[in-house]
């Protein structure tokens, strides 16, 4: 007879149970955890690159837009021309953003992940919907951008050397040099010393000629305070010439219109004598002919002649042809 | 030699066979029962034992790989995906059930066929036989399961938290990097491992305990056969799977 097993416990079987339960739940969600990261659950869109050197790529790396994770390399594919096409599985609404020259850049940084960054591009026609092929490059790693570097600054690291080599070389010129130098040091010193004292004295001259200045400033103010006054009386005098101005030009007109009038009378005085005058000039002549023979007789006779002084000898005419001096006998 | 093992695996096979045409047994309650049990045997009494290996794979998986390679994060957390969800996940804990369930269920089902005094013919042809069986592969085969998921949950918590410390990085910026890295295929991948694995460690088990001489001095031999007949299969599964993935 084959021996009864022992019956079931019911708390063996809860524990299992749970157990069981637990762990198919822990299974569930961390294929839905990696699913939901490789962006199973979302609507996607496809989009491909070719390039000859998939070095750093596989499916499932992160292709980000603007640092944000928005799927994953799909698949890839190695073509008859030993290119590699990668298929890139992204959402559909970055995907409507990206323009025909879209690219994506390898970016491997240190202690992360590759990862692959999709520039959008800036044309103006959108990224095909039915060959969505964008462009590809690989981003360098600090590594190898420390490369660069180095290989950028051994050339420098020599020269340096080299010029250290021959500073050291010509150690005894340096040496004189440096001497030079402080000499020049020394005499800059020096001549700095001057230029203070030189400032110095500058400095009281010029507060002199200040004070001088200031000096001046105040007899000017005190002139053109006397020129203010002058300027002021002035301004009397010349308000009050122009309230006695009315008087004296009214006085004037009066004056001319007196001497218009004495200029009237007098022409017709001339007016009336301009018919005698000639003829009264012309019997003067003989008038005053006689007069100076009367008075040259007088001038000869006794006792005149003794009381006048001799006359002058008379002078010879310089022309004996000149007419006035035939007439007028004074100057003979 | 080749002889040998040719028969052993078809031995092995012809047990698994054996319990999975048995499988209407489990309408039974007396073979339920047993199942429950093994099930509580191998796997729940075990958890405890593969949290703590789990923890310490996790973590030493991290840390050995970022002391040889440096601090390359992409190829520890590769490290960490391949090999301790695929790989050496299930591995460990196939390791952890021959050492504690393998031999015991050798032990324990050569001392029953002993002490009943049946012979070969007559413990195969009666149900006691079947529910013997049955019970422990299946048993077993879904303890394994059960304990290959805990094992990668708790060895991939310890590998993220033993990164990020190591790192100087946040556990939630080295989950995504895992989460990145994986495959989902994987996770399921990996049970269905443990589950082969615990159902050929079972069906190994019962048939050295059930082909073992009527002499008390045969059950250590039978338990060491059951012992190295596991690993030998665990190894060579393990490698097949390997093979298919390559190819």
């Amino acid at each position: 007879m084959p021996t009864p097993l022992p019956a079931k416990d019911p708390s063996i079987r809860r524990q299992i149970v749970g157990l069981l339960i637990v762990a198919g739940l822990l299974m569930v969600a961390l294929v839905v955890a990696i699913a939901t990261r490789h962006d199973m659950f979302s609507k996607k869109a496809k989009m491909h690159f070719v390039t000859e050197n998939a070095t750093g790529l596989a499916p499932g790396t992160t292709v980000r837009l603007s640092g944000y994770h928005i799927g994953s390399v799909s698949t890839m594919t190695l073509q008859p021309d030993l290119k590699v096409r990668v298929t890139l599985s992204i959402d559909s609404e970055p995907f409507a953003s990206l323009r025909s020259d879209a690219s994506a850049v390898l970016v491997r940084e240190q202690l992360r992940a590759p990862a692959i960054e999709i520039r959008p591009g800036k044309g103006t026609a959108a990224l095909a919907g039915d060959d969505p092929l964008i462009a590809y490059s690989r981003g360098n790693t600090l590594t190898e951008i420390a490369d660069d570097l180095r290989e950028r600054i051994a050339p420098i690291l020599a020269d340096v050397k080299e010029i250290t080599g021959t500073v050291r070389s010509k150690q005894g010129e340096i040496a004189a040099v440096i001497e030079n130098a402080a000499s020049a040091t020394r005499q800059l010193a020096d001549t700095t010393q001057q230029l203070r004292a030189l400032a110095g004295e500058v400095r009281g001259r010029v507060g002199t000629l200040g004070a001088q200045t200031q000096g001046m400033l105040a007899e000017a103010n005190q002139a053109v305070a006397r020129t203010g006054q002058l300027v002021g009386q002035a301004q009397k005098s010349l308000d009050t010439v122009n309230t006695a101005l009315p008087g004296l030009l009214q006085k004037s007109a009066d004056m001319l219109d007196q001497l218009n009038g004495v200029a009237r009378d007098a022409k017709t005085v001339s007016a009336s004598t301009a018919s005698s005058v000639p003829g009264l000039l012309r019997s003067v002549t003989p008038l005053v002919d006689d007069t100076r023979d009367m008075v040259s007789g007088i001038k000869q006779a006794w006792p005149v002649r003794s009381m006048l002084p001799p006359p002058p000898s008379p002078l010879l005419p310089i022309e004996s042809l000149d007419a006035m001096i035939l007439r007028d006998a004074s100057i003979r | 030699m080749i002889s040998v093992t040719s028969r052993l695996a078809l031995g092995y096979a012809a047990m698994l066979v054996h319990a999975f045409t048995r499988r209407g047994l489990l309408r039974q309650d007396a073979v339920r029962g047993a199942l429950a049990r093994q099930i509580h045997f191998t796997g729940v009494q075990a958890l405890p034992y593969v949290t703590g290996v789990a923890l310490l794979f996790g973590a030493v998986v991290v840390t050995q790989a970022l002391a040889l390679l440096g601090p390359d994060n992409e190829v520890v957390l590769k490290a960490v995906v391949w090999g301790g969800i695929r790989e050496l996940g299930p591995l460990v804990t196939a390791l952890l059930i021959i050492v504690r369930s393998g031999v015991a269920i050798a032990a324990e089902v050569a001392l029953m066929r002993l002490r009943s005094g049946m012979s070969d013919t007559l413990w195969r042809e009666i149900d006691h036989e079947e529910e013997v069986v049955l019970p422990r592969v299946l048993g077993v085969a879904v303890s394994a399961a059960m304990l290959v998921a805990y094992f990668q949950c708790f060895a991939i918590l310890a590998a993220l938290l033993a990164s990020a410390a190591t790192l100087g990085t946040t556990p939630e910026a080295e989950l995504e990097h895992f989460l990145t890295g994986a495959v989902w295929w994987q996770v399921p991948l990996s049970v269905l491992k443990g589950f082969v694995f615990g159902a050929g460690i079972g069906a190994i088990a019962c048939y050295h305990a059930m082909h073992i001489a009527d002499d008390i001095s045969a059950v250590p031999k039978a338990v060491v056969a059951a012992c190295l007949g596991s690993l030998s299969f665990v190894i060579a599964a393990d490698l097949f799977v390997v093979l298919l993935f390559i190819v």
